[in-house]
């Protein structure tokens, strides 16, 4: 059984404008057409795309945040429409680009524990464990200061953290490595690979064909919707 | 993990945040004790009052409970918004964690310090100025605990209407501007034009905010039926609110949180 299943999912967004001249007409979007994708155990699928390509919404997809259209999607062989509380208990995610949901007053460390909280980790073992992520991702001496006070770098990385926190067999990524310094881009890859070799399964988009290609098993393009496999060749010269 | 635990995590949170907004909070209280005041010392200034005939209360000893109390009916609108800005949504979202738990769990600070703020505001209030009542503790408490379940139905509904529509403003209108003056708050229903008296009776500020009344004056007449009307009314309203809040959520998972995304 593959760890995360997709098959022939397509995905339409509908706008209706309520101003402007464009007032009472309704825009269509088809962002997701026919897309297909396995990951396997232990596997780290990249997924590759400009800006708006998609990579986004597919990945949202398999949050359980927004149900597909058309299409199958399945994570450790639950249904993301119809199972979408069993998807959740195996599925950590790395999805907003924003602040995503951390308080700029509390601590990182204490933002944490609020969601170590909600993914029903026991308080002492939620502890252990965000001391632990925030070494391995070099937060370590910065736990205890206010998410405020963190550079973009560091909130990517402290997202990050929150995605590994319930150390589930599916991990999720949304261009984890966005404003994040070279350097601690390493660390990031450095750290996914050693969980993928434990057996985790990681899909991670992104918009860098260097990044795919550092860190992932398979590469995939998602392009005006359709999604290709691309070999090593194709991906370094992407 | 224990309910209880996902629960003392949660609350320890907000109780956090608001603790580092100080400021807010000593504007907040200084602000709300200024306007129970203003409205008490008004009160007091009348000679007579068709409360007196009514409630068997003083002009001020109506004003003061109708404001005390009212943060505990007239919150609900907005009680889980801050709970449901997009990115903090998606985050909670994608856990395990239930989402009506969440929200009740995260707002359970609020509820009490609503409830604190009201007997507080409501107990200086009455010995600041000299206040007397004829107090009903048990049908006090069965009215504060309805008013809150209300609240609650109130606040489903409302987050459920801005997942879909992105804001809520015409139930807040509705709430603060029209039901402000219809809701027997701080305007007896008894000087209403009829037609305004027979809005009043649909609104369930009226039923809680007459029931608190009936718990502080003397005037019981029709306890029961007030009871059993707003009781009703509560139940309606979480159910009506439970099923807002299924469609927003429904809605936000067919559209993207976001309609365009």
């Amino acid at each position: 059984m593959m760890s995360v299943s997709i098959s022939n999912v397509s995905k339409t967004f509908t706008r209706k404008f309520e101003t402007g001249a464009s007032r009472g007409t309704t825009r269509k979007r088809e962002v997701l057409t026919n897309v297909s994708l396995e990951v396997g155990t232990g596997e780290i699928v990249c997924l590759l795309g400009r800006n708006g390509a998609g990579k986004t919404t597919l990945a949202r997809i398999l949050s359980t945040l927004i149900m597909p259209d058309e299409g199958r999607a399945e994570i450790c062989g639950y249904n993301v429409v119809t199972q979408a509380r069993e998807v959740r208990k195996r599925i950590g995610v790395m999805i907003n680009a924003g602040d995503g949901g951390f308080q700029p007053r509390l601590s990182g460390f204490t933002n944490l524990e609020y969601y170590a909280a909600l993914y029903q980790i026991p308080l002492r073992k939620a502890r252990s464990r965000i001391s632990a992520l925030l070494s391995e991702l070099g937060l370590g001496d910065r736990g205890s200061d206010q998410y405020q006070m963190y550079s973009s770098g560091m909130r990517r990385r402290l997202a990050l953290a929150r995605a590994l926190l319930p150390d589930t067999p599916v991990i999720l990524l949304d261009e984890p490595t966005l404003g994040v310094d070279p350097w601690s881009t390493k660390q990031i890859h450095d750290k996914l690979r050693a969980i993928a070799s434990q057996g985790k399964s990681i899909l991670c988009t992104t918009n860098s064909s260097a990044e795919a290609q550092a860190l992932g098993d398979r590469v995939s393009m998602l392009e005006n919707g359709t999604l290709s496999a691309m070999t090593q060749t194709e991906v370094s010269v992407a | 993990m224990l309910w209880a635990e996902r629960f003392s995590v949660l609350f320890e949170r907000e109780l956090k945040m608001r603790i580092s907004y100080r400021m807010s909070l000593i504007l907040g209280v200084t602000s709300s004790l200024s306007g129970l005041l203003v409205y008490g010392l008004l009160g007091n200034s009348a000679s007579a009052s068709i409360t007196s005939q009514s409630d068997n209360m003083s002009l001020a000893s109506y004003l003061v409970s109708g404001v005390a109390f009212s943060g505990i009916i007239m919150n609900g609108p907005a009680m889980f918004s801050q709970h449901a800005s997009a990115s903090e949504l998606e985050e909670v979202l994608v856990t395990p964690t239930g989402f009506r738990e969440f929200l009740l769990s995260s707002s359970a600070l609020n509820t009490l310090t609503t409830i604190g703020g009201a007997a507080g505001f409501f107990l200086l209030g009455a010995f600041l100025l000299g206040l007397d009542y004829s107090y009903n503790p048990p049908l006090l408490v069965l009215m504060v605990l309805l008013g809150l379940l209300s609240s609650i139905g109130l606040g489903f509904m409302s987050l459920g209407l801005r997942l879909v529509y992105k804001q809520t403003s015409l139930i807040s209108w509705i709430f603060f501007s029209l039901t402000g003056i219809l809701g027997n708050m701080i305007v007896p229903v008894q000087i209403l034009p009829s037609f305004a008296q027979s809005i009043a009776y649909l609104t369930p500020q009226y039923y809680f905010f007459t029931g608190i009344r009936m718990a502080l004056g003397s005037n019981t007449s029709s306890v029961v039926t007030v009871v059993i009307l707003f009781g009703a009314y509560t139940l309606a309203l979480l159910l009506v609110g439970l099923s807002a809040l299924s469609y927003g959520m429904r809605f936000i998972r067919l559209n993207g949180t976001h309609r365009w995304v």
